[in-house]
């Protein structure tokens, strides 16, 4: 019967709202409407990074009411994980994290966050589910999870929840319009690292680059036939690309097996996942091509 | 309402405080923002505090800047007239009025007075956000400290430890990063660096 579904539908969507109730709230920091974040761990909340503006000033409501006191711990662009650590006993319960790796296409979905001082609710489903990814701000997402769901502002950073009660994820607004879901495990990986050093690790070559225009003749069996590839402009002395035998003036055209046609693309691979690693780097000197090894070091403090 | 005009230039101080006096102001004028700063950080009677500091940040050190903005309480309104700088400093503090060097004595005095009431202004001319890609031009005139902090941004810490690391406050910090959004044409402190990177700034 028609009415008997929407009812048992209804009943288990505001069951889920209200299990998620003392597991999200609002975060305003800086310009712009508040977004939701959710207690991730005891004490530690993940809100959208890009939504947070500065650093001191953030607020955090719960859905009750009660303003929280809550310092930023470090943010990841990479994954859009700002890190949160609440002051004293808030009374919150962290979320029972899913695993984004057993979603199917077509599930049906919740976001659950906080707008307007009260719980809201986004439902939706799995529109499409695809391997690992790299993000424009370098993070490493380990799939590829687009939604089908209308995500408001302030349910950007909300969990997503399944029916069984769990958070497989965050959603947040991704490239084009789409509506994309962090797993828990990628977010469990920045949340580690902020903890640990209050800030996400960069991998350092010690080069400075620009791009620059292929000759005709140098392009030539790239996947793509890219017209641009990466120059060398300076190597600093005693760095890995330094070791590596890097020279200026060299043209790379490919770091990791992956080709590059634009200084971006080596922001993008030098994020945490590259430290310590020995990198096969392609690239053209006076024409002609040379393989190269780097090992990338952490960008150091100094 | 007491204003303190701050202005290097001899001609830009005599000006801006006779417009603030034809306009009824009581005004005090001096050369640098080192002098206001050591006013409000010592025991001067409240009588003697100015409700609003103009600040001709131009050709003003910006470090210097930085700490007479730390130094004064939060309630005193601040109108900066500068070329770098954009609309989000502006925003993150009340009672703030940013304005460019070309400003009117109208524009001057009403940013003023809206300020003093805890209004944050924005001059349009300094409100719209860069949509052209940055031109190697522009990059170049980052200065050596603006550099600095891109190499730290690029570290991925936070303002609070990259004044710590550099030993200034963290509202120069701020002040020097959206002069290095504007330049770069950047909307991000991420998006700066992948800029920079591509300009052959920063090394990666």
């Amino acid at each position: 019967m028609t009415g008997d579904l929407l009812d048992t539908l209804s009943h288990q969507m505001t069951g889920l709202a209200g299990h998620m109730a003392a597991s999200v709230v609002a975060v305003h920091g800086g310009s712009g409407p508040p977004s939701s974040a959710v207690v991730w761990r005891p004490d530690l909340v993940v809100a959208a990074e890009d939504r947070l503006d500065a650093d001191d000033r953030i607020t955090v409501r719960a859905p009750d009411g009660r303003s929280l006191t809550a310092t930023l711990v470090g943010r990841d662009p990479g994954t859009n994980v700002a890190l949160l650590r609440l002051a004293g006993d808030a009374g919150l319960v962290p979320v029972v994290a899913g695993d984004a790796g057993t979603l199917r296409v077509g599930q049906a979905v919740l976001a659950i966050g906080v707008r307007d001082g009260g719980a809201a609710v986004a439902a939706g489903i799995v529109h499409s589910l695809g391997a690992g990814w790299k993000s424009r701000h370098g993070g490493a997402i380990d799939r590829l999870v687009r939604l089908d769901l209308r995500l408001p502002p302030a349910l950007e950073g909300a969990p997503l929840v399944t029916g069984d009660g769990r958070v497989p994820g965050v959603v947040t607004s991704g490239p084009r319009r789409s509506v994309i879901l962090i797993p828990a495990s990628t977010i469990d990986r920045s949340v580690d690292q902020l903890v640990a050093h209050g800030r996400i690790r960069r991998g350092f070559l010690g080069v400075a680059m620009q791009p620059v225009r292929l000759p005709e003749a140098m392009r030539a069996g790239r996947p793509d036939a890219a017209a641009t590839a990466v120059l060398l402009v300076d190597v600093q002395a005693g760095s890995p690309a330094d070791a590596g035998g890097l020279l200026p003036g060299d043209i790379v055209t490919a770091f990791d097996g992956t080709p590059l046609t634009d200084p971006r693309d080596v922001f993008v691979l030098l994020g945490s996942d590259s430290v310590g690693r020995a990198i096969p780097i392609s690239l053209l000197r006076g024409g002609a091509p040379v393989e190269a090894t780097v090992t990338v070091v952490e960008r150091a403090r100094r | 309402m007491r204003v303190t005009v701050v202005a290097g230039n001899p001609v830009m101080r005599a000006g801006l405080d006779s417009i603030l006096r034809a306009q009824g102001f009581e005004t005090d004028a001096v050369s640098e923002p080192a002098a206001v700063a050591r006013l409000f950080g010592g025991d001067a009677p409240d009588a003697a505090l100015p409700d609003a500091v103009l600040i001709d940040a131009v050709a003003a050190d910006a470090d210097a800047v930085g700490k007479l903005l730390d130094a004064l309480p939060t309630h005193t309104a601040v109108v900066l007239l500068d070329t770098r700088g954009e609309a989000a400093w502006a925003l993150h503090d009340g009672g703030r009025a940013l304005l460019p060097p070309t400003a009117t004595a109208e524009e001057i005095v009403t940013a003023l007075r809206a300020a003093a009431a805890g209004l944050i202004v924005v001059h349009p001319a300094l409100a719209a956000p860069r949509h052209a890609a940055p031109s190697p031009a522009d990059a170049s005139v980052l200065t050596a400290r603006e550099l600095e902090i891109l190499g730290l941004l690029a570290e991925g810490i936070g303002n609070k430890s990259i004044a710590r690391r550099l030993d200034i406050s963290e509202h120069t910090v701020k002040f020097h990063l959206s002069s290095i959004l504007a330049k770069l044409g950047a909307r991000s402190r991420t998006e700066a660096v992948m800029l920079a990177a591509r300009l052959g700034l920063v090394m990666l």
